[in-house]
């Protein structure tokens, strides 16, 4: 009989990382990394012992994410790819290596890799979900679950959320392995009282917390954390052992920091050359990991040493001898005290064995064996086989804690991200309210539903809140919650207004994969009631609207600002559950109908057209739009039509007064502010039309008190008919990919300076001032190029000007950049310049903003309000030579200066131009217009 | 098989009136807040200033042990937020204890007025409690379905707390030596 019990717990889980929507994709990498030196490595040292008669207990808690992934067919496929190109590597290392003190390592990685992929496509055909299964029906190890998507609980609000957590794992480890899970590895062994109930009701018989999770309960436990206690509930909670947590865990003095072990940090993804190495790492030569490093820890030095594999396997049969050599006088001291065997339980995260710890497995095989051959004082157990023989167990409440740094919920509760929360409760309150209403949905609706419940769980992970503390990936994760809030939110509004497309949820449902079978009634509330920890601030369920939306142009057919405008505010109006309908003017390749991100996009084609004057054309397209709009009324009732800009407004005004619904207009721009004034019949012409537009108007929408104040004046309106609401930037869209460092020397040499515009090339975007004042710049700072994108009728005047003046050498004209290159240009340029002469906003300027990139424009118009100067950028006095090259001069030289004022315009396009505030604000609008309608009987119906 | 990914709008606020604590640690809690539009505007009307100018107050009040009532809570202390703010660190907290916090605004002569109410939670013990009424359970009995040796009353879900009382009869005395 043994004297005391060992309890090796090893958790394996990794985030629910599947991108379908490309070939290739950098963070599935984590998982394909993981397989080749954790997962696969262990199932070869359990299938060793098994075969070898060695009785051994362990228990292993493999994540429902994990178990998706390493059941899921594509990712199955792409690891096999990946495994290939590993092994393809390997065999390059041993012939490159020849000779060398390496060579016998290349040989040893080969050989591994080979081992791996025979264990994981011959012996397992690529489903190793088998291999763990195998060894629990060999009776050798305890195969438990993690909850859903392993998302935090203290921090969760609602009991409903929690339930799903722990129902979708326990439901999905039944279909894999065809019983339910004995216990519960809850995520970052974060405990809250009332956790315990929900587990029993499922089935859950023990799960594991910290040290001091166990130590803190009421009453005190009597033998530590030694024995389990049972909570309230009656389930079992098992506390970590202190000790052995150190041994093993500890940076500097645990094992892993071993000399002998191999160096984690130096790996050839990073030491060889690109043209060698490139084929093997991550996308545009990011340096990323192989998994082949060549070193040894050394010691704290720079100058590591070559590792030798035979050292490094006896060290680490070694440190099994001494791990249990401890255990024994551990268990031996312990048994004095108690009155039964103690049990010692030492819980670690998988992958800390064979990914972190290289020679981690190993360390486990030979702890295994000896355990089993070398003595009998301490045995390896499963919780579930101790409670068995030791059923009675003291009863205690455990208080809230988890094995995160500071022991409670600090990590996942931080200014990194405690963001998200506010998101992720009102999804989890909108999925209860949903799942209460519809009690038992079918067809379209019920994959709508229980769509949104996989989202909600995906962003519910506790990974992204950990990344984003930690710093590591953060900006995948932060993409990460927001894309399956955004996710969640579209379906939400679309049940809610019952706007189902079948293909938009399709596309879903295979974008994000996992849990196929759920079941959305999970969330359902168990009482009448929701029972909503909110106290009584009564939620306000603002009423949406219906909104006819005319614009002449919407992506893909992008001339202007215009479309990406209109793109934007009709996506963050949707996200606020607002129903948009655009009717916009045909593209060749693009559907006439559809819908785009919620929102309802028509393409209208202006028929009939024989005449090649513009404002005919206008008017068909105009035409177009009634038609499109007559049908389209028949089966939706709008609330009310919002117009951009006078190339709509007959459209609008006709549909206005067929229909009665109010109009609301934005005004980008004037022709009268384009040109200074009005010219010519043409521009008279569409000035009338600009008129009539704003005067048929309930509201006019413009984007600058610049704006308002021209509007004001040219069309004589009063002021409380306009409404300012800034332009907004979409941040996402515009920060760039990895900029390769091979693209700015396309452009200008190393050593030299850009300066860079983009725009039309029309006079009054100002880039004839540019030119005029690149002599002057040249002379105070020689090392500057010129980099001038964008087309229009102005550029061989540009270029002529350009040459003329001499500095043809220094001036680069790319014509049309498309959004990655153009991104990617302010990003690897030093100064974005906007010498604009009329300008209502220039959101450009904000794109720019939103790269980083020091602004400096012409303080004209809207421009001059997008900017502080001195604190978000520099302004500079509009068409004026020596003011723009004396700004110009001044940020290329004071670098400090640049890099205050970028980070400063950051925080303000990350803030006041954000579309979410700005969709706000015009539903505001729409508001205002619609009860008006309302009150004065004009929506008479 | 190529998945198209669509660019839905992230939801940046809610219009809706909500103020939710969590808990941090056994030293600090957490609150974010939300109000409507209307729930401003009400605000600024009735006071006649703008919005920030508001004199936002966060009041948390101590209700450990107590029956969610706020108006018999031990102690209360005030907390003033900057108007444009949505969220806060507490750090003036205890362990072990219940709190639940009112957000609202302070007006002459002191007075509170309320405008947003929290859910209540409980800051974890970060100390042992001392080994006495110690209760034991027999889990083999439990699954074959007899009663439980001892009994205990358990308080909703959630963080109230939970409270453990024994049952003052021969029932509760556990016997060990079984199974």
């Amino acid at each position: 009989m043994a004297k005391g019990y060992l309890a090796l717990v090893l958790h394996a889980h990794l985030p629910f990382v599947r991108h379908p929507e490309k070939d290739s994709y950098l963070e599935e990498n984590w998982f394909f990394e993981a397989l080749t030196e954790t997962y696969v490595p262990l199932v070869g040292v359990f299938d060793g012992l098994l075969s070898d008669g060695v009785d051994f207990r362990v228990t292993i808690s493999l994540s429902p994410p994990l178990i998706s992934m390493m059941a899921d067919h594509l990712l199955q496929q792409r690891y096999l790819r990946h495994l290939n190109k590993l092994i393809d590597l390997a065999g390059k290392e041993v012939e490159r290596t020849q000779g060398t003190e390496f060579h016998s390592i290349a040989r040893m990685y080969f050989d591994r890799f080979t081992e791996v992929k025979e264990i994981f496509a011959d012996r397992y055909g690529m489903n190793i979900l088998t291999a763990f299964k195998n060894f629990r029906d060999a009776g050798r190890v305890e195969l438990i679950t993690s909850c859903a998507t392993h998302g935090f609980l203290p921090l969760m609000v609602k009991k409903e959320s929690i339930k799903a957590q722990v129902a979708v794992a326990a439901d999905l480890f039944t279909r894999h392995f065809g019983s339910p899970p004995r216990g519960m590895w809850l995520p970052e062994c974060a405990y809250t009282p009332g956790v315990d109930e929900i587990l029993k009701a499922h089935g859950i018989q023990f799960f594991f917390v910290d040290t001091h999770g166990l130590m803190y309960a009421t009453p005190g436990p009597v033998y530590g954390v030694y024995a389990p206690l049972y909570t309230p509930a009656g389930v079992a909670a098992f506390g970590r052992d202190h000790e052995t947590s150190r041994q093993v865990w500890d940076m500097r003095r645990g094992y892993p920091g071993d000399y002998c072990y191999r160096e984690f940090y130096r790996d050839i993804g990073y030491d060889l050359d690109l043209d060698y190495i490139g084929p093997y790492i991550g996308p545009d030569n990011l340096r990323i990991d192989t998994g082949i490093k060549y070193y040894r820890i050394t010691g704290k030095t720079d100058r590591k040493q070559v590792y030798d594999p035979e050292t490094a396997a006896g060290r680490a049969a070694e440190h099994a001898g001494n791990f249990m050599f401890n255990r024994e006088k551990q268990v031996e001291n312990l048994a004095s005290q108690m009155d039964r065997p103690p049990i010692i339980v030492s819980p670690y995260d998988a992958e800390l064995f064979g990914h972190w710890w290289y020679e981690g497995p190993q360390w486990i095989d030979c702890l295994m064996r000896k355990i089993h051959h070398d003595q009998d004082t301490v045995k390896t157990i499963t919780p579930w086989e101790y409670l068995n023989m030791y059923p009675a167990n003291q009863v205690a409440s455990l208080p809230m804690s988890s094995w995160g740094q500071q022991g409670f919920n600090e990590v996942w509760l931080d200014p990194a991200n405690d963001w998200i929360y506010r998101h992720l409760h009102r999804a989890g309150e909108r999925m209860s309210e949903t799942a209460r209403v519809f009690p038992a949905a079918d067809g379209l609706t019920e994959r709508a539903l229980n769509q949104m419940a996989r989202e909600l769980l995906l962003a519910q992970s506790s990974d992204w809140p950990f990344i984003m503390k930690m710093g590591t990936s953060v900006e995948y994760a932060e993409k990460r919650v927001r894309d399956h809030i955004a996710r969640f939110s579209r379906l939400y509004w679309a049940v809610k207004n019952n706007d189902l497309n079948e293909e938009e949820i399709a596309n879903l449902e295979n974008l994000d994969y996992i849990f196929p079978d759920i079941d959305y009634k999970v969330y359902k509330p168990d009482t009448a009631a929701i029972v909503s920890f909110n106290g009584a601030g009564k939620p306000q369920a603002a009423p949406s609207h219906r909104v006819l939306m005319l614009s002449w142009e919407f992506p893909p057919k992008t001339v202007g600002g215009l479309a990406r405008h209109v793109d934007d505010l009709s996506r963050a109006l949707a996200a606020q559950g607002e129903e948009v309908h655009v009717i916009t003017c045909h593209v060749p390749g693009a559907k006439s109908s559809e819908i785009v991100d919620g929102v309802h996009v028509y393409r209208v084609y202006p028929v009939h057209l024989d005449s090649h004057n513009f404002l005919d054309w206008v008017e068909r397209l105009n035409l177009a739009m009634i038609d499109c709009a007559h049908n389209l009324i028949r089966t939706y009732h709008f609330d009310l039509i919002h117009a951009h800009d006078w190339l709509v407004a007959q459209a609008a005004i006709v549909l206005k007064h067929t229909y009665h619904l109010p109009l609301v207009s934005t005004v980008h721009a004037t022709e009268f502010g384009r040109n200074c004034g009005i010219h010519n019949d043409i521009q008279r012409h569409i000035n009338q039309i600009e008129w009539s537009l704003t005067y048929e108007s309930w509201k006019v929408i413009c984007c600058s008190k610049y704006m308002a104040r021209e509007i004001a004046q040219v069309f004589q309106l009063p002021a409380d008919k306009i409404r300012i609401i800034p332009n907004g930037v979409e941040v996402k869209n515009i920060l760039p990919r990895v900029v390769d460092p091979g693209f700015r020397s396309r452009y200008a040499s190393s050593d030299e300076k850009i300066v860079y515009f983009v725009g039309r090339l029309v006079p009054e975007k100002g880039v004839q001032v540019l030119i005029e004042a690149i002599p002057r710049i040249l002379e105070e700072y020689p090392d500057a190029k010129f980099i001038i994108s964008g087309k229009g009728p102005y550029q061989e005047h540009l270029q002529r000007l350009a040459d003329n003046l001499g500095v043809g050498h220094k001036v680069y004209l790319t014509g049309f950049a498309d959004d990655d290159t153009r991104n990617m240009l302010f990003a690897g340029s030093d100064v974005a310049v906007f010498p604009s002469l009329y300008e209502p906003f220039g959101i450009v300027a904000l794109e720019a903003m939103a790269t980083r990139v020091p602004v400096i424009a012409s303080e004209t118009g809207g421009l001059a309000e997008v900017i502080t100067h001195g604190v978000d950028g520099l302004k500079v006095y509009p068409n004026n030579v020596e003011s723009l090259a004396a700004g110009i001069i001044r940020l290329l030289r004071d670098r400090e200066l640049a890099q205050r004022i970028s980070q400063a315009a950051w925080d303000k396009v990350n803030t006041v131009y954000n579309w979410g505030v700005i969709a706000t604000d015009t539903v505001r609008v729409y508001r205002e217009v619609a009860t008006e309608a309302h009150h004065t009987g004009y929506v008479a119906g | 098989m190529n998945a198209i990914v669509p660019q839905y709008g992230f939801p940046d606020r809610y219009n809706e009136n909500s103020l939710v604590l969590l808990v941090r640690d056994s030293r600090c809690i957490f609150a974010y807040w939300e109000l409507s539009d209307e729930q401003m505007d009400l605000v600024t009307g009735e006071l006649g200033c703008s919005w920030g100018e508001v004199p936002l107050v966060l009041r948390i009040y101590d209700l450990t042990g107590l029956n969610f009532n706020r108006e018999i809570a031990h102690s209360h202390f005030d907390l003033g937020v900057h108007p444009l703010a949505n969220n806060y660190y507490a750090k003036e907290v205890n362990a072990n204890h219940s709190y639940c916090a009112d957000l609202g605004i302070t007006i002459q002569e002191g007075r509170f007025i309320t405008l947003l109410r929290s859910n209540i939670i409980q800051t974890p013990r970060d100390t042992m409690a001392d080994g006495s009424g110690a209760v034991w359970a027999d889990m083999l009995d439990r699954l074959a379905g007899q009663p439980a040796r001892s009994d205990w009353g358990i308080a909703a879900f959630s963080s109230e707390g939970v409270y453990i009382y024994v049952r003052d009869d021969e029932e509760s005395k556990p016997e060990k030596g079984e199974g």
